[in-house]
């Protein structure tokens, strides 16, 4: 069962954002990690690269890495800021690495929320994802695309969608911070509307649930902590192989009705 | 700027930046040109009256040769000519150029290629050999 008090709630003028983790039933070691800095509009989820050395220490070190983030006034000005700052923790990362594990690799997913109002921005790098709701049709749209084999596969036309669904080597990522020598985070744009809802997570939440259960985490109703409560338990009682950590982002109920 | 986002505009700019991101992954194009693109992307969508960015997803195949000049392809504005920038402009180390092939020394090493020999001799061989045949065929007559 999961501990409510765990949760951390930040608000913003415009955003609640609610945030958990926990390690799962079967690990040991809680490798996730996440952050938000709420008045800046930035969230991000990193996941340590679960069988490798130290991924709770690289999950950790890209948590810090935005802490210091300046006030920009163009929305590519700030991306490449974020990018710059990872860049840094990938090549401390690779450092650390190199210093206590030899040569063996440590790394972590990454996904990074960026709210630039009526514009939203991702960036991100392996299999951690950022979905968003969208009302009134309330239909849950992934926005990221996994970095995984399966999906290089399917870009490069050696497998059809159809082909790729249930066959191995999807939890194979091809980015991760700290991983190769080069990090290429991707980036899109999107549309953001007072109305939106999105869900920031770990492969450990998306694994353990059906799209239906975060559906559901990211309509109104009840309050944010007791969706993102209930959203944990949800994943704990389906047993989580891998950690969970998600963050939880929604509009305030007078922003909301501001814009309705 | 403007608080509404034109649908179709975010629609190709979406389309764009996954090219210009899938580009830029594989090294086709540079940390500084990929950022450049990408902010031309989000000013398009911020100020809708400017031009779509002709975008350039193949950076290095400018020095390569002639022929492969047309990998460079703007992404969107397919029917404008492309402006390719001056020959070998973007060459980096290590990529062939024409005149390394040109002032190339001989090797000393280098043999002929015995199949090559053969068939330049092709018909002498032939004739040899009908002659061999012929002779065979009276000797024994």
């Amino acid at each position: 069962m999961f501990d409510s008090s765990n949760l951390t709630i930040k608000f913003s003028k415009q955003w609640a954002f609610c945030a958990a983790t926990d390690k799962g039933m079967v690990r040991q070691v809680n490798e996730d990690g996440w952050q938000c800095w709420a008045e800046r509009g930035l969230a991000l989820v990193a996941d340590g690269m679960g069988g490798h050395e130290s991924g709770d220490v690289a999950s950790a070190m890209l948590c810090e890495s935005l802490d210091s983030a300046p006030v920009f006034s163009h929305l590519s000005e700030r991306l490449n800021w974020i990018e710059d700052q990872v860049n840094k923790a990938h090549q401390k990362i690779r450092n650390y690495a190199k210093q206590n594990h030899g040569n063996k690799t440590v790394g972590s997913t990454l996904v990074i929320w960026v709210d630039a109002m009526p514009l939203g921005s991702v960036l991100w790098a392996g299999d951690s994802r950022l979905y968003r709701l969208r009302e009134p049709k309330g239909a849950l749209e992934q926005l990221t695309r996994d970095h995984s084999q399966l999906n290089e596969m399917v870009d490069r036309g050696l497998l059809t969608a159809d082909q790729a669904q249930g066959k191995k080597g999807g939890n194979v990522i091809t980015r991760a911070v700290g991983a190769k020598e080069q990090l290429h985070m991707e980036t899109k744009l999107f549309e953001m509307k007072p109305t939106d809802s999105f869900l920031l997570c770990s492969d450990g939440l998306y694994n353990a649930l059906p799209d239906e259960m975060l559906r559901q985490a990211c309509m109104p109703g009840s309050t944010v902590e007791e969706r993102a409560e209930i959203l944990m338990n949800q994943a704990l009682d389906a047993g989580a192989r891998d950690n969970v950590t998600f963050i939880l982002i929604e509009p305030l109920s007078q922003y909301r009705q501001g814009h309705a | 700027m403007n608080r509404q986002i034109d649908e179709t505009q975010l629609i190709k700019v979406d389309y764009a930046l996954e090219k210009i991101c899938k580009a830029y992954a594989s090294e086709r194009i540079s940390e500084s040109l990929f950022r450049h693109q990408r902010a031309a992307l989000i000013e398009v969508l911020q100020y809708p009256a400017l031009p779509f960015p002709e975008l350039v997803l193949n950076q290095f195949a400018q020095g390569l040769d002639d022929d492969f000049m047309q990998e460079e392809t703007p992404l969107v504005n397919d029917y404008n000519p492309p402006v390719y920038p001056e020959e070998r402009e973007f060459n980096p180390v290590g990529y062939y150029r024409k005149e390394d092939i040109i002032d190339q020394e001989p090797d000393p090493y280098y043999q002929e290629d015995p199949v090559s020999s053969f068939d330049r001799y092709y018909w002498l061989y032939l004739s040899a050999f009908t002659l061999a045949i012929v002779l065979f065929i009276y000797v024994n007559e």
